[in-house]
Parts: C-alpha cells; structure tokens; sequence
C-alpha cells in the first residue's frame, strides 16, 4: 500500500497543476462562451516573460511576477475581447473556436519573433508561497516538498475563489446571462462588453498565475509542455461538461494521479507505457464525448435575439454579375495557362518546388474545403490523415517494394476508413464536440502510431527512394514530373469537390449547414451524408499527404502532428473556406510566403513567421467569417462592377432595400 | 409596488421617435419611421408579417440602433445609446418569443433583472412578490428556465417588468402562443401597471385586443408608417392593407 501511495502521491503536483487550469477553462468558458485553447499559449506567454525578466534582465521576482501576470494577464485578455471575441456573433461557434485556435497556434510562435531565440530555464521560475526544495513533512512515506504544498494550496485557492465568483456573485449571474445572450443581458440594464470584457480579464489573469506557477512543476520550459497541459485539463473540463468547477478540479487530480500511478506500476519497456501513458487524455476526451450525452448540447446557441444579426452575405463568385463572372472565369483560365506554361519554361528550380509544395499542401487543404467549409464541421485532424496515407505509402514501397504512387492510393484510402471510424465515433457530435474529438484522434495518432519508430523511422522520418517511385524523375527536379503529377492531382481533387458541392451531397451538407432538423426532416439520412464527407476528406488529405512526401523526399512525423493539423484548419479559414480557390490560395500562399521570408534575417523568426502571419490573418475570421481574401474579392467585384458596368446599377446586388424582418 | 415612475413627464411624451431609420447589415427595415408615446400611454403597434414592428421595439429599446432619425427618451437623446443605458433610464423590453436565459434557474432570471433595476435590497421583497404573482414560478424557482413550457418562460419574462414597473414597457407579441385565459391574465397585467404610470408600447399581429387596450395606435407596413391615430381608424387602415396586398397577390396569378 504503500507502494502505491508512493507512486500515487507524486501525480498530485501535476494533478493541481491540471485541475488550476480545468478549473480557469471552465470560468472561460462559463463567463465568455468561448473555449479557449489559447488558454495554455497564454499560460506560457506569461511564464516565458516571467522567466525572461528575471533570468536575463536580473529582474526581482516581484517585480517580475508584477509585469507577467498582473499587467501583461489581463492586458492579453482585454485585448482579446476588444479586438476578437466581442466582434463574434453569438451564434457563431466556428468563429469562436476558429480565434481561439489560431491563438494557439499563433501564440508561441510569436514569441521567439518578439524576443529572438532565447533559452531559458523554468526550474528558476521561484515559487512565491513555499520553497521547493524543502520537505516540510512526510506523509506515508512520501515526502512533501514545497512543490506540494504550493500547488495545493493555489489549486483549492483558486478553486473557492472561482466557485464563488460563478455561483455567487451578480457578476458571476451577470456573465452567464452574457454568455447565453448578450442582448438579453442588455436588457436587464447589465453592460454586457464591460462584463465580458471582465470576464477576460479575470480568465487570462489566471492563465498568466498558471503559467508561472506551473513552469517549475513541469522542469523543462516548452510551449508543447504548457499544450501537452491544456490537453489534460481539457480532459477534465470536459468531464465536468464545461460546467462544474469542482469536478473539473477533481478529475484533473485523478489524471495526474493516474498518470504517475500506472508509470510506477508498468514497466518502462512494455506498450502500454509508451502507448497508453502519453494517451491518457484523449483516451479520457474521448470517453467523455461518447458516453456523457451533455456534451452534445454544448455548443448550440441559444441566444433568443440572434435573428437580430444580419445573414451573411453572399460568396464573391455568388454575388458577381453574370458579365463580371466570365471576365473573372476567362482571367481564372488564362492565369492557369500562364503558370502552366512558366512552370514548365523559365521559372527556376527554386520557384518550381516551391509552387510544387504550394500544390501538394493544396490538396491537403481542399479536404479542410470539404469538411469545415462544406460539411460546416471543424476537424482538426486532417494533417493526421495525410500522415497516415503518407506512412502507408513509404512503409509499403519499403516492405513490399510496392510503387509508391500506387501505394499512395492505398494510403489514401486507408486514411479514409480512419475517417469513417472517427465519423462513426462522433456521430452525434457537433461545433465544439467533434473539434475535440478530432483534436483527440490527432494527438493519440502522434503519440501513438507516428512515434513508432517501426512505422515512422522516429524523428527523422522515412527518406524516400527513388526505386520505390519507379523512376528518379521525381527526384530530378528539372524534369517538371513532379510538377505535372502534383497539378494533375491537385486538378482531379478540385473537380470531385466541386462535383460534390453541386450535387445532391453538396446541397443536403448545404442544408445541414441551415438547419439539421429540417433536412431530417425531408427525410435525408444525416448521418450517411456525414460519413461520406469525412471519408472522401480523408482520402484527398490522405493523397495530398503523398503529394507532399514525394515533394520532400520525406515522410517524417513532425509534418503532420496536431500543431500542423490546426495549422492546416487556421490558413484555409483565413482565405476562404467555402470555396476550392480558398484552399489554393492558402497552400501555395503558404508556400511562397515560407520561401520569401527565407529571404529576411532569422532573427524576426523565419519559419515560426509564417505561421504567426497566419494565425493573426486567421484572426481577421472574427470581422470577416467568409474569409479575409473572399471579403476582399467581394469588395473589388463590387468595385470593378461599378468602374465598368454602370448601368447595372440599378440591380439590387450587395445593399437591397428588401427583406424586412419581423 | 414601489413607486412607479409617473411624474416627470406629466402632459408631454416619454418617448418620441423622429424619422428613425434601421436596417440589419444592409437590409433595411425602417423608413423614416415618426411616432410619439405620451407619459402613462398606451400605444398600439401593429401590422401585418414583416412590417416592421419588432424592429421598431428593437430600435426603441436600443438592441438595433438606428441608422438614421433621432430617439428621445426621458428627455434623453438615446439614439446611439447603448442597450444597457436605455434600460437604467427606465425602459424595459419583453421580446418576442422566448425571453430568458435557458441556462439560469428561475430564480437566477429573476434576481438578475431584479438586483440592476430595485437594488440588492429590495431583491427579497420583489422575488416574494414575483411568486406571490405567479405562483407557477415560485414552485420552478429552482428549475432552469429553459426547461420550462413556452407559456411558464413568457410569465417568467413578464415577471421582470410587472414587479418592478419601468417608465416605458415596450411588450413584443405577448400574447402569442398563449392559452385565451392566460392572455386575459397578461393583459390584466398589463392594464394594471399602466394604472400605476407606466407608458406602454404594445406590438400585437392580432388587432382587435390591443385596440380595446390602447389610446393611440401606429400601423406599420413595409417598414413604415401607414397610419397614425385613434385605434378606431387602425382597424380599418390595416384591412386595406390586407386588401391591397391580395389584390396584387392575385394580379400576379
């Protein structure tokens, strides 16, 4: 027994440090109506700056504690409401989860652009409250040092705090009537901004105390330990249905325990450890999502004055006056051949992989197309996809000298049972329900599947062979075959997307998009469309995985983690997400971006840089939900039909005088 | 019930609206819409689908602003003003359709309505009152009030404003979906704070029934206003609107 205590008793600082988090989750979510991912981004943003101030710049730790969590905190939270979240419709739960992902993804990659590259050393961070390396007592046998007691005593502190806030506060009542409606809060002569606005305050307050209490707990000083942290306290949110700030904390201390409890039983060498330790989380996300039928629910918007904000507006093909509509198709086609011809003429050997990459990240991005854009569903999981089909592919041509081309297509469609599965798993599951199970699937492929060493080689990945394509053309890239191969793809994807768009798929996931109840009931089989979707956008994902594995000689894990995946999802939705020029526009935008920024000095960032670009074009979602690149070609259409066709003026186009409501 | 805001405005109007335009997004939905509520009045809002009479509530009580046109309240200009603020200056808004917060309990809505418009401490005194009212809720008080039946969650939103009587009560379609006997009771209502000052806009598809209510009526029709007067002519201004619409329905066909 006491064995077990003594493996036990060690998961309790990681638990609380889980449970600080969960419990901050909750409040999020409670007080804004946002689930915010960003949540571990900022935890770590503060504790970075935290550590940077008082191990560089010979900061006091007061002094230090002042600047990163009580100013820098809530300044990061009232930024968000102002400029992001206050913007969202209510009704808008993509929106919403689309910002907070892209925070995510964006946050510490900007870091490094602010501060250059530093290294730095959490287990300076101090503990305020109680000395770490001291043992205040021992309790069965284990001792307890300061991490113990500081940890439980900010966890139960915070807990009673938050609790109290929630339950038994006008404010606490104040942001929860916000949360359901803003309007209707409005009316009861609450200024809902202000207190939304406070609810991010407090919120982000907590993430930056998180942050820099938890840095030591943790020892190394990642971002993908403060991320590997919300994915736990996720776990425990969700248990506790995004509702009950104690049972959040207390799952989150049962994770924690649970984990060190089956590290000290199982011995380092057997699967389960290197599977199932890692997969805890999700294994648990998972489980809450299948069998705790509130989640479902979740994300349904029930603010009864949403029928005050005006539709949104029509796409810029849409919208387009027929005349305008050929000049642009005509330019489309004529631009097409110009790249074509380039491609294959003058443009150098640099530029031509580069567009090479831009078409083979296209394809992976027209599976996003499908799901989010068409299906209306946030998956977060699609660069798991192609990694799958990647790894088929490379792990056949190496067993069975199988032709990697044809692999590839047994990849993709392997890639497309994963996907039923995952539909199958998440049926029921809407908005926020399925961008977590997806999340889920994406992290358990990467820390089970992707870091096998016999299906992913390890880090390094699999290095490909020109005998397993057949030919050494591909690996020569003058010879444009990759070129041709990559376009041809590229084009065949498109054409079955648009042919499911328009047809009777297209427009039933169209109606879904509307209303589900309706669509069941004209008696359409919800579920069989739902199915057919992700499967056919695992399959485009799983062959643009190829696609870019040949083009990088490389099918190496670090391509196509969770990170990747959310990045995947944050570049279409910052161009277009319902349309396949969308998609296009944001591979090989990608692509030529990542290559221009070669060009500047790595100490704004390099790589890191494009994904910031990214992140915080993404965030331009809040103002503009069709895409900033589809907001733009609306304005110039309108614009350009205005220079040329005057006498359509007439026509009612963007502002019409009709359509009052009720 | 406390004192309710009678006297300011005694003889003038606690409300006016001078060529309010709105619109959502770039759908317009009001044309230079004019009317004014005289203090402890009763006005009629009426019209057929579509007319334009939610907007006008919403613009009124600050939920839509206006694009154009000048509000005054209270002797306040709350054309721009913020929702919130209008509602601290006395005004008070039972939407349409279902009003509460589904995710509060009972008496969470209340408190919440409560505590912003009497104060902390009359809350006990006014929670009381709102059961004694409908009992109905004082047996849910514990419940969420999205788990209440359409009916229970209109009484529950009525119960915000009766107790605590606003300058102005702006009531949109109160007695839609409601049983004969409850709409007898809503209306007794509502004829009840009005005898204690409080000026009324109602807005109502069925005619008849605010027409007997009302002292002023305003007929709405594509966003603007058709007619504007005693309730007598509205009857009458609103069949030819019916009329004029099934003319060009059937000069279609």
């Amino acid at each position: 027994m006491e064995h077990f205590f003594g493996f036990a008793f060690p998961g309790i600082p990681y638990g609380c440090s889980y449970a600080i988090v969960a419990v901050s989750l909750v409040l999020t979510y409670q007080a804004t109506g946002v689930f915010n991912f960003a949540f571990g981004a900022q935890a770590f943003a503060s504790a970075f700056v935290f550590t940077l101030l008082t191990q560089n710049h010979g900061w006091s730790g007061f002094a230090a504690f002042l600047v990163s969590v009580v100013v820098m905190g809530p300044a990061v939270g009232f930024a968000f409401d102002r400029l992001l979240f206050r913007h969202i419709p209510n009704s808008n739960g993509t929106a919403k989860l689309v910002c907070s992902l892209s925070l995510l993804v964006g946050i510490p990659s900007l870091l490094p652009v602010i501060f250059g590259q530093q290294k730095l050393d959490a287990t300076a961070t101090i503990f305020p409250f109680f000395n770490p390396n001291v043992v205040y007592f021992t309790l069965i046998g284990t001792p307890i040092n300061g991490i113990y007691l500081s940890t439980f005593s900010v966890t139960a502190v915070v807990l009673v705090a938050l609790t109290a806030l929630l339950r038994y506060t006008n404010l606490g009542l104040q942001m929860r009537g916000a949360v359901e409606s803003r309007r209707l809060v409005q009316l009861d002569g609450v200024n809902a901004n202000g207190v939304v606005a406070l609810a991010w305050v407090v919120s982000s307050f907590m993430a930056g105390l998180a942050g820099v209490l938890l840095a030591p707990v943790f020892g190394a000083f990642t971002a993908d330990n403060f991320a590997a942290l919300t994915v736990t306290a996720i776990a425990a949110a969700v248990c506790a249905l995004m509702r009950s700030l104690p049972i959040a904390a207390g799952v989150a201390v049962l994770i924690g325990v649970a984990t060190t409890t089956l590290q000290g039983y199982l011995s380092p060498n057997s699967i389960i450890y290197s599977a199932v330790v890692p997969a805890l989380p999700f294994l648990v996300i998972v489980g809450a999502l299948l069998f705790l039928p509130g989640m479902r629910a979740l994300e349904s918007s029930r603010d009864p004055l949403a029928t005050i904000d005006p539709p949104p507006p029509p796409t810029a093909a849409g919208a387009r006056a027929p005349k305008m509509d050929r000049i642009v198709r005509t330019s489309w086609w004529v631009l097409l051949a110009v790249f074509f011809a380039s491609m294959l003429t003058w443009i150098p050997v640099t530029w031509e992989s580069v567009f090479n990459y831009g078409m083979a990240l296209s394809t992976v991005l027209l599976s996003v197309t499908l799901i989010t854009g068409m299906a209306g569903q946030l998956s977060l999981c699609q660069g798991t996809f192609a990694g799958i089909s990647a790894f088929t592919a490379a792990q056949m041509a190496n067993h069975l000298g199988l032709n990697m081309l044809l692999g590839g297509l047994f990849g993709a469609a392997l890639a497309a049972v994963v996907a039923v599965v995952l539909a199958l798993l998440s049926l029921r599951l809407r908005g926020l329900g399925l961008a977590l199970m997806t999340l889920a699937a994406a992290l358990l492929f990467d820390s089970t599947f992707f870091s096998a060493v016999s299906i992913t080689a390890g880090v390094e990945g699999v290095s490909l062979q020109s005998k397993w394509l057949g030919t050494s053309a591909f690996f020569n890239f003058d010879g444009h075959a990759l070129f041709l191969l990559g376009i041809s793809v590229l084009a065949v994807c498109v054409f079955v997307v648009l042919l499911v768009r328009k047809g009777t798929v297209g427009r039933n996931l169209a109606a879904m998009r509307g209303s589900e109840t309706a669509v069941a009931g004209l008696g359409i089989n919800l579920s069989r469309q739902r199915i057919m979707v992700f499967a056919l956008s695992g399959a485009i994902a799983g062959l643009g995985g190829v696609l870019v594995t040949i083009q990088q000689q490389l099918a190496s894990p670090s391509d196509w983690n969770y990170q990747y995946s959310l990045v995947f999802v944050v570049l279409v939705v910052t161009t277009s997400v319902s349309t396949v020029e969308g998609a296009i526009q944001a591979g090989i935008g990608f692509a030529v971006i990542q290559q221009l920024l070669t060009y500047i000095p790595s100490r704004f960032g390099g790589p890191s840089l494009t994904i910031v670009l990214f992140a915080f074009g993404a965030l331009t979602y809040a103002a503009h939900p069709e895409g900033v690149l589809e907001y733009q070609k609306r304005r110039s259409t309108l614009y350009f039909e205005k220079l040329f066709f005057r006498q359509n003026e007439g026509k009612p186009s963007d502002v019409s005088t009709t359509g009052a409501h009720g | 019930m406390t004192s309710p805001g009678t006297s300011t405005f005694e003889g003038g109007d606690v409300l006016s609206l001078e060529n309010v335009c709105a619109a959502y997004g770039p759908y317009r939905a009001l044309f230079d819409v004019s009317f004014r509520v005289p203090a402890g009045g009763i006005v009629a809002l009426v019209g057929s689908n579509g007319a334009g009479k939610s907007t006008v509530a919403r613009t009124v009580t600050g939920l839509v602003t206006a694009t154009s046109g000048r509000i005054v309240f209270s002797g306040h200009d709350v054309t721009t003003m913020p929702a919130f603020r209008i509602a601290r200056l006395g005004m008070a808004h039972v939407v349409e359709g279902r009003g509460v917060f589904s995710s509060l309990t009972v008496e969470e809505n209340l408190t919440l309505a409560f505590r912003q418009r009497a104060g902390r401490k009359l809350l006990a005194g006014n929670l009381e009152r709102a059961y004694t009212a409908f009992p109905i809720l004082g047996e849910r008080r514990r419940q969420m009030a999205g788990n209440l039946s359409g009916g229970q969650q209109r009484l529950l939103s009525l119960a915000k404003v009766l107790v605590v009587p606003p300058h102005v009560l702006v009531a949109d379609e109160l007695s839609l979906g409601l049983a004969p006997v409850v709409v007898d009771t809503v209306y007794e209502g509502l004829r009840e704070i009005n005898r204690n000052g409080t000026a009324l806009i109602v807005v109502e598809q069925q005619v008849s029934r605010v027409l007997q209510l009302a002292g002023w009526a305003v007929v709405l029709d594509r966003g603007a206003v058709a007619y504007e007067g005693e309730p007598a002519g509205a009857g009458e201004a609103v069949e030819a609107i019916m009329s004029q619409r099934e003319e060009a329905a059937s000069s279609h066909i």
